[in-house]
This record gives structure tokens, C-alpha cells and sequence, in this order.
């Protein structure tokens, strides 16, 4: 497992580049997320696992992951930044869900095709929920300070 | 509305049943708090969910076998299958089948079928233990079209639904070819 830190930058970037061609250039989400997978995987495969043995071991898996939950709808994602926001949540979870996934014969998700998807899943959920609270509780109250404040 | 909340029961189940293992098996109690801060949110984005997949006021297209839906399937089964054959007997790896499969379903396909196309071949992606032989991935094939058929509004728009469509079919797909055996 590469640590945290790579696992989160990773997943951030990666997450954003296909909400940008998702999203920003119009591409659609399948366009975006396919290109991301097949050049983190292309890279990793020649490069990579060549040259940085061991360092970037999970490089593809995460940026795959990130890459799903950057397939979102612009409905519940309104920007890149809030995008970030769900990489940096779709990252920490991958690091700290791995045991369900990782190479032990008793984790429950081991080797199963859909397992990184259902992170990203859980992350956008995570996102849209703590994005309600904000929205909800959060903003009327800085605005009402500011109105306040004008008066 | 049955086949709403099956499907999304089933849905929800795959989620919740990856958190439930993570937090059962956390090594220490760093990933044990993480597990528990992204968890809380994800149960109230579920609940959350729920109601506007059962919303009786927006009961949604009545469920019809059309031709749409037939391309959906075949589409699906014929992604599974290549995708399992260039990850495991062209050696590939995973992700660049799955990279491959999607750039192709998303040049030629329209937006619809390559999305469920794409998510179909998220389960071509299985390992060699759980999906041991091409006849393995053709029983998947056929488990995650009826799935995308069956589950089109759930997780609709959510990032991530074609994995859990993906994840939801390839357990199904083990309980049958472990059935078989």
C-alpha cells in the first residue's frame, strides 16, 4: 500500500481531470473516466511498476476509483473544487477500506469487479450529504451575518 | 415501485456491507475513525436517496421490456466477456481492458448504452477466483444485463453506480457459479 498522502493527491487529480472532460469539456462521463483508467493503467503497466517499484503500487486502482466518482452529475458535483472534495473522500476511503479488498483471503471484496465503483459510490453519497448539511445549515447563517453586518 | 426497492435494497446492500466489512476489519483506530466519519453521511445520503427513488409523486416510466433495453443487455454481456478475455487471456491487466472496452462503447455507442456497457465491464475485471473461465464470465455477463435492465433509475446520476452495479452482479455471479459447480 503507497501512502497516504499518494493515495490522496492521486485520487484528487484524478477525479478532477474527469470532471473536467466530463463535465467542463462535455464529453460525457464514460469518455472521461474510460481515457483516465486505460492511461493510468498504459502508465503503469510500461512505466511505472518498471522504474518506481513498489512506491506507486495501487497508482492505477486509485486513479480508477477517483476517475468513477469523477462520472458524477453535475446536479450534485457543482464545480471542480467540490469534485476535490469527493477525490479527497473517494482517496481516505480507499486507504482506510482496504482490508475489505486487499490481497487477505478472508476480505469479503477480494478480486471483485465493481469493488472500486462502489467506493467512489459511497464517496459521492458521503459528499452530497455533508454538501446538504453545509448548504442548509452552514450558508444561511454566514449570510445572515453578512446582512447584519451591511445594516 | 417493487422493483425500485428491490433494487435499490440490493444496492444499498453492496454499500453498506463494504463499509460494515472495512469497519469489522479495520487494522487500527485511525482507519476505524475515518470509516466512521465517511460512513455516518453515506447512511443519510442512502436514506436520503430512498425517499426520491420511492417518491410516489414521480413514479417514473412503467417498466417495458423495449428494444432499448435489449441493446442494453446484449451490450453488457458482450462487455463483460471482452473485457475478462483481455484482462485475463490477452494479459493486459484490468484497467487497461476496462479503459479500452469504455474509450470503444463510448466512440461508437450512444450515451446510454455505453454507460451500462462501460459498468458491465467493470465485472470483466474480476479476478482469475472468482470468475475462473470464459463460460464464468459469460454467466456474469448475462447476471449484470438483467441487473442494468432491472435497476436503470437507482443510483442514477451518483457517481459510482455502474461499480456498484458491477459489485452487486459479480457477488450474484459467484453465489450461481458456485451453484453450478
Amino acid at each position: 500500500m503507497s501512502p497516504v498522502y499518494q493515495i490522496i493527491i492521486i485520487s484528487i487529480i484524478s477525479g478532477m481531470l474527469t470532471y473536467t472532460i466530463n463535465v467542463k469539456l462535455k464529453k460525457g462521463g464514460v469518455f472521461g473516466s474510460a481515457l483516465i483508467v486505460m492511461v493510468s493503467g498504459l502508465l503503469y503497466k510500461f512505466y511505472l511498476e518498471q522504474h518506481f517499484p513498489g512506491i506507486v503500487a495501487t497508482f492505477p486502482a486509485v486513479a480508477t476509483t477517483a476517475s468513477y466518482a469523477g462520472m458524477v452529475s453535475e446536479k450534485y458535483v457543482k464545480n471542480i473544487w467540490q469534485m476535490g472534495i469527493v477525490g479527497l473522500i473517494a482517496g481516505t476511503l480507499f486507504f482506510a477500506g482496504s482490508t475489505a479488498f486487499s490481497d487477505n483471503s478472508e476480505a469479503w471484496f477480494r478480486g471483485v469487479g465493481g469493488t472500486l465503483g462502489t467506493i467512489a459510490a459511497i464517496a459521492c453519497f458521503a459528499f452530497i450529504s455533508i454538501n446538504k448539511l453545509y448548504t442548509r445549515y452552514v450558508i444561511p447563517k454566514n449570510s445572515s451575518c453578512q446582512n447584519q453586518a451591511t445594516q | 415501485m417493487v422493483r425500485k426497492i428491490i433494487g435499490f435494497v440490493a444496492f444499498a446492500a453492496t454499500s453498506i456491507s463494504f463499509l460494515f466489512f472495512s469497519l469489522w476489519k479495520a487494522p487500527s483506530k485511525v482507519h476505524y475513525a475515518i470509516l466512521v466519519l465517511i460512513t455516518v453521511p453515506t447512511l443519510f445520503g442512502l436514506l436520503r436517496h430512498w425517499f426520491e427513488c420511492t417518491d410516489c409523486s414521480f413514479p417514473g416510466k412503467h417498466f417495458i421490456m423495449d428494444k432499448n433495453k435489449y441493446f442494453i443487455f446484449i451490450s453488457a454481456f458482450i462487455a463483460v466477456v471482452m473485457t475478462w478475455f483481455m484482462n485475463h487471456e490477452m494479459g493486459l491487466g484490468a484497467f487497461v481492458a476496462n479503459g479500452t472496452i469504455g474509450l470503444i462503447a463510448a466512440t461508437l455507442l450512444p450515451t446510454v448504452i455505453a454507460g451500462t456497457a462501460y459498468a458491465a465491464s467493470f465485472v470483466g475485471m474480476s479476478s482469475l477466483g472468482i470468475l475462473p473461465n470464459i463460460q464464468a464470465a459469460c454467466i456474469a455477463g448475462l447476471v449484470v444485463g438483467i441487473v442494468l435492465v432491472l435497476t436503470e433509475e437507482i443510483y442514477a446520476g451518483i457517481g459510482g453506480k455502474g461499480g456498484t452495479s458491477a459489485a452487486l452482479s459479480t457477488h450474484l455471479s459467484r453465489f450461481f457459479i458456485h451453484l453450478l459447480k
